[in-house]
């Protein structure tokens, strides 16, 4: 993974600095809460309900071993000892107190952390596939790209005061593990007809109380013209963004009302206008980055070695993990780790300290030292040998965090809702949570299969229900938290926004709702495979709508 | 209002703007807001002094190349420091327009802001209100490193 050299150190160091400063400026009462709040706000400080909330960036979600113990010390020494990973594959922690916040930064900076731009109206941390470099349908590797662009970003002199934040996703699958579709610019990695990278570039995609699939501007942007055509969108955007109404500044809102043929003849005009030569990055930059990720040495092994099998067939709990949470690796003999932050009944996305200091010594021991956070809010040991699945399976299990359900009706998204957001309408983390006692069994998990439910305490639809194939949203009427059920949505490569199915549901009702509706999808169904999604699609949402509405 | 330059220095300004084109002498330091300009044309050929304009921030400044070749001083505006549109109408002219003479941002600015404004290509900076010399000072050198070359000021120097 990247490596800070003297540079990148030097800039961190400086950017904490800088914020000490206007901390002591804030506690001494020389700043104003008001002239405070977009300095704090663009290092990742927030006023949540209960107390200041620091989001740290965990860029593309790549981190190392050295890096998550020292979140996990973080954890312990200024907070209540755990962190919440978030969908942009951030780490948060709820607790700290403002006059540590310089002193987390210094930490931080010990081992090339920041929390720079984790909010405010900025270029928010550049996310991308968990699965980067190691994915057996990856056409080329985003990380060297997504460093990059976290380069370019920082502390953007022309794009600090967009006219709301900004969110780019990268991939380089043909399989979408990033939303790049729902992202203010959604970026695929593809290939030219003579094999050269380009990158496909998806504009105006968003959730939010207006959800919208990004549309393509671009098929193909050459690797050296990549910046540069990324300087014209934003350009354009905040040249031409609304800044009358802050839920209509999006770059979606743009884009969908000036039309995509429009907004794209404006981009290209101020492409084409631009010295480019000055805004790509130097010669030899990205073949510098790139050169951090090739990725370990591994070694000649083959796939399935029989100690494997025999640990599957002897331990069925075992033989779940490794259906539910290991993926196919590009190299044989290796396999990709999914641990969820899902446990049954539990805070999704949340780990303790001890949790993440033992993903750390695994990661050492199996994985070459090195963790990825998906948006999905679940942590991903990349690089591990078949034959130590077992091993590792048991570790992770006796510390609670072998929950086989990767993918599966429980592996919910959930935003931190009225527990911790000023912004939410209605509590979140409950619902998830009765939600997966409900589903908690191997064996309804495992009949229902793939599935994804994700749930926003708010319209702002930080918990992407507008992507969940059941998504949940949680209002308020009247002081009472109830609850709307949409269908359909997707976050993949075949994006789409759920539609509404009816009238909401008492937090309550919830869990029957979805039981209801998880019935009569294993009655429409033409056979296991076909999955919840599929059948969706298919048959449409009136079949749910009457199982779920019939009787009222 | 106080005008500094980007050392934090008071600037002593013979500028003067105006808003209606009837008002304009026929000689002195004038800033002239972009409608002026145009109406004037080139019974301003005759004009004994400099010339200046005014751009509000949601012009569009490519469109008005020909004030633009005749400016000595562009100023842009910060109605709230919040709205940055002005950074990028500077990019703009420094970088596309190839603009080289003074450039100055009048409004709501904000000393923590100081460093991206001076990166984008301001000269000198007119505050709304009171300005504190030695934090804009501190603030402009605050960052020594930087990522983006091309920005005035930009990573020269990474080691590698």
């Amino acid at each position: 993974m990247y490596i800070y050299d003297d540079f990148d150190e030097t800039f961190v160091r400086e950017r904490a600095h800088q914020f000490r400063d206007q901390v002591k400026r804030r506690l001494e009462g020389s700043l104003t809460e008001e002239q405070f709040r977009p300095l704090r706000l663009m290092n990742g400080v927030y006023l949540q309900l209960h107390a200041y909330m620091l989001r740290i960036a965990v860029p593309y979600g790549t981190l190392s071993s050295k890096q998550l113990r020292q979140l996990a010390m973080i954890a312990r020494k200024y907070d209540k000892g755990y962190g919440h990973f978030t969908t942009r594959q951030n780490i948060q922690f709820n607790w700290p107190r403002l006059e540590d916040i310089p002193d987390i930064l210094d930490d931080l900076a010990d081992v090339g952390m920041h929390a720079i731009q984790t909010s405010g109206n900025c270029i928010r941390n550049v996310t991308s596939d968990q699965w980067s470099g190691v994915a057996r349908d990856e056409v080329a590797d985003s990380r060297p790209y997504a460093e990059l662009m976290r380069q370019w970003s920082s502390l953007h002199p022309e794009f600090s005061y967009l006219p709301r934040k900004f969110k780019i996703a990268i991939t380089g699958s043909t399989k979408d593990r990033a939303a790049i579709a729902f992202h203010d610019i959604g970026i695929r990695l593809v290939r030219d007809d003579h094999g050269a990278t380009g990158f496909a570039i998806y504009v105006g995609g968003g959730m939010g109380r207006t959800p919208m699939v990004g549309k393509l501007i671009r098929e193909f942007v050459s690797e050296t013209d990549v910046l540069p055509y990324l300087v014209a969108i934003l350009r354009a955007y905040n040249l031409e963004g609304r800044r009358d109404n802050k839920y209509k500044a999006r770059i979606k809102i743009l884009v969908h009302e000036k039309g995509i043929e429009a907004f794209k003849a404006r981009v290209e005009e101020i492409f084409a206008g631009l010295d480019k030569d000055v805004l790509r990055a130097k010669p030899g930059e990205l073949e510098r980055i790139a050169g951090f990720f090739k990725g370990p040495d591994y070694e000649e092994l083959t796939d399935e070695p029989k100690e494997l099998a025999m640990a599957q067939a002897k331990t069925p709990a075992f033989d779940a993990f490794c259906k539910r949470n290991v993926a196919e690796h590009r190299v044989p003999g290796y396999a990709i780790v999914n641990i969820s932050l899902k446990p049954i009944g539990g805070i999704p996305g949340d780990a303790t300290d001890r949790q993440m200091e033992l993903v750390a010594d695994l990661a050492d021991q199996y994985s070459h030292g090195e963790i990825r956070v998906s948006h999905e809010q679940n942590l991903v040991l990349a690089h591990v040998r078949q034959s130590d699945l077992f091993t590792l399976w048991q570790q992770l299990d006796e510390a609670g965090l072998g929950t086989a359900n990767i993918g599966a009706i429980t592996d919910m998204i959930t935003c931190p809702g009225l527990d911790y957001c000023t912004l939410a309408t209605a509590r979140s983390i409950p619902i998830a949570q009765s939600i997966s006692e409900k589903f908690g069994s191997d064996e309804r998990q495992a009949k229902i299969g793939d599935m994804k439910i994700k749930i926003s305490g708010c319209i702002n639809a930080c918990g992407h229900h507008h992507a969940g194939h059941i998504g949940i949203l949680g209002l308020d009427k009247k002081g009472v938290e109830y609850y709307q059920i949409t269908l359909g949505g997707s976050g993949d490569e075949n994006a789409a926004v759920g539609e509404i199915l009816g009238p909401g549901f008492a937090a309550e009702d919830v869990p029957g709702a979805i039981d209801t509706l998880v019935n009569r999808y294993i009655q429409l169904r033409h056979g296991a495979d076909e999955t919840f999604l599929e059948v969706v699609n298919r048959a449409g949402l009136e079949p749910f709508r009457e199982a779920l509405y019939a009787d009222h | 209002m106080p005008i500094i330059n980007i050392e934090g220095n008071t600037i002593e300004d013979h500028w003067q703007i105006y808003e209606d084109a009837e008002d304009v002498p026929s000689d002195g330091d004038v800033i002239l807001p972009l409608a002026v300009m145009s109406a004037l044309g080139p019974r301003l050929s005759n004009h004994n002094g400099r010339l200046g304009l005014f751009i509000e921030n949601d012009a569009d400044v490519e469109a008005h190349k020909d004030e633009i070749a005749k400016a000595e001083l562009i100023v842009l505006s910060l109605p709230a420091f919040t709205d940055g549109r002005a950074y990028s109408q500077a990019r703009l002219l420094r970088e596309v327009l190839n603009y080289d003479k003074e450039l100055r941002v009048k409004g709501d600015v904000l000393v923590d802001q100081a460093a991206y404004l001076v990166r984008c290509g301001f000269d000198s900076f007119e505050f709304d209100g009171e300005i504190d010399h030695n934090s804009w000072r501190q603030a402009v050198s605050f960052m020594s490193a930087s990522y983006q070359r091309n920005y005035r000021g930009g990573l020269a120097n990474r080691s590698t």
